[in-house]
């Protein structure tokens, strides 16, 4: 088996997909995406529901071909070797399905030799820590016993990518809150890539140093986590002074409430400097990943003719 | 690796095994017992369930419950090829499809063999009848590959026998009407999954019937291999 290092400089991205596009039948879910995931780092690859993400993950894995672009994950090409990165990859699905009539120990001893790399000591560790019922049947585990299992899975090989698709989708909030801790407990300083796919920004945000925001198989933003958070505000300024300056450059998304109007901007830096030129008064707000996420994704969608949200005015 | 694979499979197909050993075994033991329809008769309806109803019923649980409950995608993202996951299908299968009749023509021997049929003859019946039964299995299960239920890959796998059932039918019946027989017919007949009784209804050499039914199991099983490998769409 080739040492895990051994396909990839140091400083080159642990992920790169390069003008990828993907159909199926007539249905374009990916066009011309292109993504970089540095070495090291916990990623969030943030899109709605069927915005194209589990198609992203699965060609990642192999388990989809690209119709056009090239994808490298350790420096290897999914379509040619496949069975490599897998060996290499820990990969938690979204909905958890196993094998329900396995117990959580055969569900381990399944799993394990498939990976050249499995260490037993660490699985049986991790079983411990996350307090798992060996002896139960995985159908008679709860959600959150399921994901850990999953997350024992996905780890008990030392892989040095983490590829999480949506592992908290139907968790409660608590058990979201726990799986995050033991996440970023276990990775924390290490040189483990964690990509990280999900539709809920507010759990993403406490752990990710970058964000990629999937819209409608694009990505429409893709930047650290604290970069976004910098950029990306909200500029509240009376409407008679808007509308004597007009469309302030990289507008996201415009609501107007009585005579005052609230606008997301992609480069708060180069609007306020636009805003200034004109003497206008004006308030600039932060906003939080779930904020900037909806800015990006309903804000266009509103832009290209969609339904505004009941309640708000949308300056077209 | 092998032998998670194959241990998995077992653990999930060995009821079917069970159930079928059991039916087959208890209709052959009572039925020669009884003596109420000729030997002959009563071990071709044994092979006829044993090679054509089980194996669908086998093939029908092998793929398409894994692809309705979702742990496809797991198998298929764990570092194995879709052959290897559909070769350790396809042994268990095999063997929980060939043990009932198998079990039920050693069965046959004890109690009635030699009596009615001698030992050559029922031996080779049985031994079509497994043969039957892998072929039969091969083109269920390729059939059924793909398909999101159970339900459905039992509709696929009739629809293919239906298919090549019609086709034999109405190539007789144009054979005899033009030609006055249906020789080219058998050779058609060869190459369907019940292929092997034309060891013992036709005129075939027998080294020609096994070459070509070892070539048809071969791609069948190609093409299974070639279409189990997509875990489906998913646009999310």
């Amino acid at each position: 088996m080739k040492n895990d290092d051994s396909t990839i400089n140091i400083d080159d991205p642990v992920i790169q997909i390069r003008s990828v596009s993907k159909r199926f039948d007539k249905t374009a879910v990916l066009h011309d995406l292109n993504l970089s995931v540095p070495r090291g780092q916990t990623f969030a690859f943030l899109g709605r529901n069927g915005a194209g993400k589990t198609t992203t993950i699965r060609m990642l894995l192999g388990l989809h071909k690209p119709d056009a672009g090239t994808v490298r994950v350790l420096g290897l090409d999914p379509v040619i070797d496949a069975m490599e990165i897998r060996r290499r990859v820990g990969y938690l699905a979204e909905d958890q399905h196993m094998f329900g009539w396995m117990t959580v120990r055969e569900m381990i001893g399944f799993t394990a030799p498939f990976y050249p790399t499995w260490n037993h000591d660490w699985a049986g560790h991790l079983a411990k820590k996350f307090d798992l019922p060996m002896k139960t049947k995985v159908k008679h585990l709860s959600k959150g016993q399921s994901v850990r299992l999953g997350l024992l899975l996905a780890l008990a090989h030392h892989p040095r990518l983490i590829i999480l698709d949506d592992p908290t989708l139907g968790l409660d909030p608590i058990v979201r809150k726990e799986f995050l801790r033991d996440l970023v407990a276990h990775f924390h300083g290490s040189a483990v890539t964690i990509f990280f796919s999900s539709h809920l920004l507010y759990e993403v945000e406490p752990v990710a140093d970058s964000v990629a925001i999937l819209d409608r198989g694009s990505i429409v933003r893709h930047s650290p986590t604290e970069q976004l958070r910098d950029s990306v505000k909200q500029i509240i300024m009376p409407a008679f002074e808007y509308d004597s300056i007009g469309p302030l450059p990289g507008t996201l998304d415009i609501k107007r409430r009585g005579n005052q109007v609230a606008i997301v901007v992609e480069d708060i830096d180069r609007a306020a400097r636009e805003v200034e030129r004109t003497a206008a008064t004006y308030d600039v707000v932060d906003l939080n990943l779930d904020e900037i996420f909806e800015a990006y994704i309903i804000g266009k969608r509103e832009e290209d003719g969609h339904v505004a949200s009941p309640g708000l005015e949308r300056v077209a | 690796m092998w032998q998670a694979l194959v241990w998995k499979e077992w653990r999930e197909q060995r009821w079917r095994l069970y159930f079928g050993t059991a039916l087959l075994a208890t209709f052959t033991v009572i039925g020669l017992r009884t003596r109420l329809i000729p030997d002959e008769h009563l071990v071709s309806m044994t092979i006829m369930v044993g090679g054509i109803l089980f194996p669908l019923m086998v093939a029908m649980g092998l793929v398409a419950p894994e692809r309705s409950e979702g742990t496809m995608v797991r198998l298929l993202a764990l570092p194995v090829r879709p052959w290897q996951v559909l070769a350790a299908k396809g042994l268990v299968g095999a063997a929980v499809c060939a043990a009932p009749i198998l079990i039920s023509g050693l069965l046959a021997m004890l109690v009635a063999g030699n009596r009615e049929l001698p030992w050559d003859e029922l031996i080779a019946l049985y031994s079509v009848g497994i043969g039957l039964a892998l072929a039969v299995f091969a083109w269920f299960t390729a059939a059924g590959v793909r398909q999101p239920s159970e339900a459905r890959a039992g509709i696929a796998g009739i629809i293919i026998f239906a298919l090549w059932a019609l086709l034999i039918g109405i190539g007789t019946m144009i054979g005899i009407e033009i030609f006055h027989e249906a020789t080219q017919v058998e050779w058609v007949a060869i190459f369907s999954p019940f292929g092997l009784v034309m060891l013992v209804e036709s005129s075939a050499p027998p080294a020609a019937v096994i070459a070509i039914q070892l070539a048809m199991f071969a791609v069948v099983w190609a093409w299974a291999a070639w279409r189990i490998g997509k875990p489906g769409k998913v646009v999310a």
